[in-house]
């Protein structure tokens, strides 16, 4: 509590900055007209289930990435709602100049409307603080393997939010034979495999810490598991698996953990892996 | 870490939109709940004559507290003697939302003009 505010202009730097990578992120969202019209249909308490869990991950992705570092625990914690609130801001005034919120929108529906297009909003604004200013993650270089497991997670949830709420993840699961999702999942875990070890993006070092979940094979088959459930809870959320029968939720789970999981490899990629007194990025 | 100008600004006006929101939701959720109620407000007083025959403008609302979908609405009156309808399907009916919409007719009604729902999905 001792350090001097930031300068006013570095503040609002970081707040634009914040503000750009949320549109960029949020932005086919807005103009997705499923998520408008799950603003309504969806119940009012799956909508706020879904948004503290986003809090939730925005809380870890702060904690371990995002905008503002070296803070205090009662600092990440108000960072973060400061983040969400950023996203509800920009999600209303989107909304606004869209036209989809206006004079005839009941408060309910609105409210709804605003909370779900913020979700996305506040990762963008999370990531894009510490991914986009070309910042170095200031962790002393130690980023462990669960926590690359739950940015894994963010990454996941905002890449599959982004086709969660369509009619394709529908058509694509229950029209697939089980031969095919099978095909799916194993070409879902060598892509992701490839991806987070081979592909060496950003420089990334494949050098591995100790432990069990530090392993290439059991991170991907970890990360693959947490994709699969966060598929299913956006197809829960979205009210997908509502009298479905279970090969249909599982064909429809496959094929948006596919996508999930490539979001988390990105992710897992973006973070790095230095482990314990590993090299600089 | 103390704030500045800017960040108490940003922090305060999140708060308060995650308050109005979750709010909102919360009152709105918690309170009674009356299955979709789909209503048709004629407005004769706007009616018109256009290219293709009689437009007469309405406003749908719901006075239910659950949204409806593929709302099908039915006008129907005399015209030159010969009964005729017209209807309207709205995909999406947000509950306590109001949606502006137009029946047509080939040529000005005769008679006083009947609506009524015909069918609705429940989400």
């Amino acid at each position: 509590m001792s350090k001097d505010a930031a300068p006013a202009s570095d503040s609002l730097r970081d707040y634009i900055r914040a503000g750009g990578g949320g549109l960029v992120i949020g932005l086919p969202l807005l103009y997705t007209m499923e998520v408008w019209s799950h603003a309504f249909l969806l119940p009012w308490w799956t909508i706020l289930v879904l948004l503290a869990i986003a809090y939730a991950i925005v809380l870890g992705y702060n904690s371990v990435a995002g905008f503002r570092q070296e803070r205090s625990l009662p600092q990440l914690v108000v960072d973060s709602v400061a983040t969400i609130g950023l996203g509800v801001v920009i999600a209303f005034g989107a909304l606004l100049v869209l036209g989809r919120i206006d004079a005839g929108t009941s408060l309910r529906d609105a409210a709804g409307k605003v909370a779900l297009e913020a979700i996305p909003i506040a990762f963008g604004a999370s990531v894009a603080a510490t991914q986009l200013s070309g910042r170095e993650i200031q962790h002393g270089g130690k980023i462990g393997p669960l926590s690359r497991l739950m940015i894994g997670a963010g990454g996941a949830l905002l890449f599959a939010l982004n086709v969660a709420p369509t009619e394709e993840i529908v058509l694509l699961g229950v029209q697939a034979s089980p031969a095919l999702l099978l095909v799916v999942v194993v070409s879902t875990l060598l892509l992701t495999f490839a991806l987070v070890f081979f592909a060496d993006f950003g420089g990334r070092s494949a050098e591995r810490g100790e432990g069990i979940l530090a392993h290439p094979w059991s991170e991907t088959v970890t990360s693959y598991a947490l994709s699969l459930a966060v598929a299913l809870l956006l197809l829960w959320s979205f009210g997908r698996t509502a009298g479905v029968s279970i090969t249909g939720v599982a064909g429809m789970t496959v094929m948006l953990a596919a996508v999930a999981s490539v979001g988390a490899a990105i992710a897992r990629l973006l973070v790095g892996g230095e482990s314990e007194g590993g090299e600089e990025k | 870490m103390k704030r500045n100008v800017i960040e108490w600004v940003v922090l305060l006006a999140s708060l308060a939109g995650i308050a109005v929101v979750v709010g909102v939701l919360l009152v709105e959720g918690l309170s009674e709940s009356a299955p979709a109620d789909p209503a048709v407000q004629l407005r004769q007083t706007e009616a018109r004559s256009g290219g293709l025959g009689w437009i007469v403008p309405a406003t749908v609302s719901n006075a239910g507290d659950e949204p409806a979908e593929v709302v099908v609405i039915q006008a129907e009156t005399t015209v030159a003697g010969e009964s005729e309808t017209s209807e309207v399907t709205l995909d999406y009916l947000p509950a306590g939302s109001q949606i502006e919409i137009a029946f047509g007719f080939s040529a000005q009604p005769e008679s006083e003009i009947s609506t009524r729902l015909v069918s609705f999905q429940v989400p």
